[in-house]
Formats: C-alpha cells, structure tokens, sequence
C-alpha cells in the first residue's frame, strides 16, 4: 500500500466513523420487517405477552382475535385505584431494566408517549431473621430498579398498547380446546364459540399449561409437555394496607438477606417516592412458603396472619395503626395459578417455543431467555415469537 | 502533594476527584530484624478533596471531605500504606423521579437536595514511581448521616495519582 493510499483509506475511515452514528440512527427509523404472513392469527391470553403480541400483529395489519378468559386485559399486570392516594399494582409493579425497556419493547418509532419513574432505591432497609430485626441501610446501593411514579404497568398497556386493538379483544372467554389436526387451528372456548386460524399463539401462564386444562388435538409432543412441567410456578400474594402511622422502613426483607432466590417475602412501602400522604406497606410474598398465606381459608385469615407477622416484627405496632387492606391472592385466580415461573432452563424455553406444525405457537414471561418473570420479559418474547410469524417461520 | 482521579461509591457510582496532601509531621524509626536494621518512614498527612460521583437516574453528590492519615514507608521499598479517619459533607442531588419517552430519552427531572454527613474510615495503597505522580488505591467505608433521615454505611474506593511538588 503507497502511502497515497494509505491516507485515503484512513480519510474515509474516519469519515465513516463521524457518520457512522446518524446511519444507524436513519436505519433504525421506521424499520419494518419484511412480512411473508397474511393468515389470521388466535391469540389466547391477554397478559403482557398476548398484548404485545397483538400490538405488533396490528401494526403489521395482520387480521386476530385476542380471547381472554377473565374479564379484563392485563393478566398478572393488575391495578387498583382509590385504595390510596396513588394507583396501587396489584400485580407486576417494579421494572427490572433500564428505563429506555419501554421503547424496546414497543419497537415502534412512531409510537408517542412516555412515562413518569422513580428509581427504586429503597433507604431504610432491614431485615428480619431468627427473630431479630436488623438495620442494613448499606444494601440500598445495590438497588437498580425502577417503579412508576403516579401511573402502574397496567396504566402503560392501557394507554399505550390496547387502544389500537381494544375492539378485537374477546373477555369472559376461557379457552378448552385447540385443535390443529386440520390446515386451519380452530379455538373452542368454555361457552362453545369456536374461532379459526391459520395460527394461535398461547400465552397463557405456564401454570395454566401445567394444569392441562386447555386440551389439544393431536395432544402436545411429550417433550414439550415435558418442559413445560420442568417450569417452577409457586404461589404468589399481595397485600396492601394502610396504616395510620408509620412504623416500618422502606424495606423490610423477611428472611436471610442473602437468600437463594427461591423465595422472596417483603414488606415495602408502596408509596416510597409517590405523591402520597398516606401509609401504606405492601407485602410482597413469592415462592412456596408463600403457601403459608395464600392457603389460607379466606382474606380474614390472611390479613389476620399478616397482622399477626407484622406485630411480631414490629413489636405490636401493626394491629395498634391498621386502617385497611387489600388482598391480591395470584393463587386462588382461576387463570393465573400462582405467581411466576422460576428456575427456567434454556433448553426447556427452546422446546417449548418450537412452533407446532408451523400453526401453534408460545409465548410468556417464562421463555425470555434472559428477562424471564418479568413484563418487559414477557412483552420482549412475544415480540420476537411474532416476528417468526411475520416472516414466515 | 496534589492528587486527581476517580472517585466513587460502590458497587457503581463513578466521578472524579481532586484534592491536597498537607504532610503535617514527618519522622522516622528504626526496626530491625535479625542482623538486618530498616528505617521506616512514618508521616500524619492531611488530604483535604472535592468529589463529584453519580448513580444513574438516582442522584449526583459533592462531596467536601478531609481526613487526618497516618503513612507508612519502610526504607528502600516503593510501596506505602496509610490508614485515616475522615469527615465529610456530601451535597446529595437526588432524582426524585424522571419522565422517559418510548425514544429512551429522559425528558424530565425532578429533583431535591439531601445534606449528609459522612465520617470515614479509609485504608490507602500506594506506590511510589519514578515519573512525576505516583499512584495509590484508597477504599474507604463511610456511614452516611442523612439529616432527617436514617444513616446508612456506604464504601467509596478512590483511584488516584499524586503529584509530588516537593519533588521538582
């Protein structure tokens, strides 16, 4: 290489280094995927997942129906207002990644809109075990997560996601049968309506799947059964009660600080960084020994139970301040089933997202490889189970 | 003795640093082992700094802070180790919330000020070179009084150079 050479090469890398930012910002806009899919599509579920999924078949004018069993959008994403000064999750209510996941997962350059957050970062922490209550306010600079400010994540899906699909929603439709033995699927549900496609999409919580409560014909491929089984899915509540005087932290983390992660009961204060006056401690309970509230017989006995823990904790404090509840037992919904998948192995998110006969498809929290339980986990997969769609996979 | 560099809470809270070393009190001793007899080299050292550090959409801090060290060099070795206690006042300016749009740009803060006093404990490593700054590793721990608040501890480590003007 002559010198002259070697100069012009260097100028036009360095011309490509200055440009090279504004050509991946004009080819991100606007970037449409290439469709080769012009069937209907069944989805069934209207959780995170199926509305996202929605969202995206929308956007690309592919004709679907969304048919979800309970009466209202949402699933897991849940939210109750006038309780407190606040909208209260009921459900899902952290964001655990970076506050820009709200693009990611809307993956739509026209979309307009955002979103008000807080950085979770609790500043009074303890922790109680073998009986001891114990401050560790150092374990706030561990915190990265975020929470809304005055909105919920149900607040997000129904101001951002269901209004360009909200008349292609069917409620009160629990879904009995698919089957996919013909070149069309046909969807049955509990009152007997029946809804052909060329392919349905489940998202439906892996629980659901577990209880076998959707039958297929052909029946599904045993490894796929078998996968799905592998999938922990453990019991699930919260509470929510307000309190006429503080007396808690931020956080309050019940058990060893450090656990293995296969359970998690806190108490939190729920309006940490909200606009509120008000006192209220939510806990948070996940994993099996959340069986020991959400068992229980009826909502007294579990906010009688709570009461009971809380007094322990805080010496008697609880029952002397106690204003109101509410109860959010995920176990005792019928289409729920329990809180949200754990220990998910790759292989078996492999399996089970394996399309069937090109016609049945999968998604849900539980098979986003790297964000699986989460929403955004849960929006991201089904995003991506759609594309395969769109192009023809 | 001048110092510069960076400066942060842990696990993730990164900024800069610049600062004064003031050697109040320099002497020596003398410490022998076996036949072999060694001058160690010991000094009080004031090192008054400034500090900027942040956490991502959480908040940015100023620190002021100075601490009263107690240096250690053995004759003939590179190397020295200090152990100080500290003071400082940490201007906190936390985000109390912030408004992101589906671009991923945050469009809005909203902010408010926290004052908190921070007394340290801090071991320095240091090493001395040849050039004009040698550099050193300070890993401090802190307990973070918030005033109006409950404290809490927090540990900072400092990578730094210092420049020697005695030195030139």
């Amino acid at each position: 290489m002559t010198r002259d050479e070697f100069i012009k090469q260097m100028a036009l890398m360095g011309m490509g280094i200055t440009l090279m930012p504004s050509l991946l910002t004009s080819c991100k806009k606007d970037q449409l995927l290439e469709v080769n899919f012009n069937g209907r599509v069944t989805i069934i579920g209207a959780g995170a997942a199926g509305l996202m999924a929605a969202y995206m078949l929308k956007r690309y004018h592919i004709d679907f129906e969304l048919i979800e069993a309970s009466n209202d959008f949402g699933g897991r994403v849940k939210k109750i207002e006038g309780f407190a000064d606040f909208p209260i999750d009921l459900g899902a209510e952290w964001i655990h990644d970076q506050p820009s996941i709200f693009g990611e997962m809307i993956n739509n350059d026209n979309a307009e809109g955002s979103v008000d957050l807080v950085k979770y970062d609790p500043q009074t922490i303890s922790t109680w075990s073998n009986n001891q209550l114990t401050q560790s306010n150092w374990a706030n600079h561990f915190y990265g997560e975020y929470k809304f400010k005055r909105t919920t994540w149900y607040d997000f899906f129904e101001d951002f996601i269901v209004p360009t699909f909200s008349s292609q929603i069917i409620y009160n439709s629990p879904v009995t049968k698919i089957d996919y033995s013909g070149s069309k699927a046909v969807v049955t549900t509990a009152q007997g309506n029946t809804y052909e496609s060329d392919k349905v999409l489940i998202t439906v919580p892996i629980s659901v799947l577990q209880a076998a409560t959707i039958e297929f014909t052909p029946a599904l491929p045993s490894n796929k059964v078998s996968a799905i089984n592998n999938i922990d899915f453990p019991p699930g509540i919260k509470v929510f009660m307000e309190f006429s005087e503080r007396f808690y932290p931020d956080l309050t983390m019940v058990g060893p600080l450090l656990g293995d992660g296969s359970q998690e009961q806190i108490y939190y204060d729920a309006a940490f960084k909200k606009d509120s006056n008000r006192h209220i401690l939510s806990l948070f309970y996940v994993g099996d020994g959340a069986a020991e509230f959400t068992s229980l017989p009826s909502n007294q006995a579990i906010i009688d139970a709570v009461l009971n823990q809380l007094d322990t904790i805080f010496n008697g404090q609880a029952s002397q301040y106690y204003v109101k509840h509410v109860i959010q037992n995920w176990s005792n919904e019928p289409y729920i089933r329990g809180s949200y998948s754990h220990n998910v192995s790759s292989s078996d998110q492999q399996t089970i997202l394996a399309p069937i006969d090109g016609k049945v498809y999968f998604a849900g929290e539980a098979l986003h490889e790297e964000a699986s339980s989460t929403v955004h986990g849960a929006g991201l997969n089904a995003n991506a189970v759609v594309e395969n769609i769109l192009k023809g996979a | 003795m001048l110092t510069v560099g960076y400066f942060g809470g842990i696990p993730f809270e990164p900024g800069v640093t610049a600062g004064v070393q003031w050697p109040q009190k320099a002497w020596s001793t003398e410490k022998t082992k076996g036949e072999q007899t060694r001058r160690v080299y010991k000094y009080l050292i004031i090192h008054p700094r400034v500090a900027v550090f942040s956490r991502k959409h959480s908040y940015t801090g100023v620190l002021i802070h100075a601490d009263l060290g107690y240096r250690r060099q053995r004759e003939g070795r590179k190397s020295f180790s200090q152990v100080a206690l500290g003071l400082g006042y940490n201007a906190r300016f936390s985000i109390t919330s912030f408004t992101v749009n589906f671009s991923g740009e945050i469009i809005d803060r909203e902010r408010e000020r926290q004052d908190i006093i921070v007394p340290t404990i801090s071991y320095t490593y240091g090493r001395n070179t040849p050039h004009r700054f040698d550099w050193y590793t300070r890993i401090a721990y802190g307990n973070e009084i918030r005033l109006g608040n409950a404290s809490a501890g927090a540990l900072f480590l400092e990578l730094g150079l210092q420049m020697n003007l005695s030195k030139y």
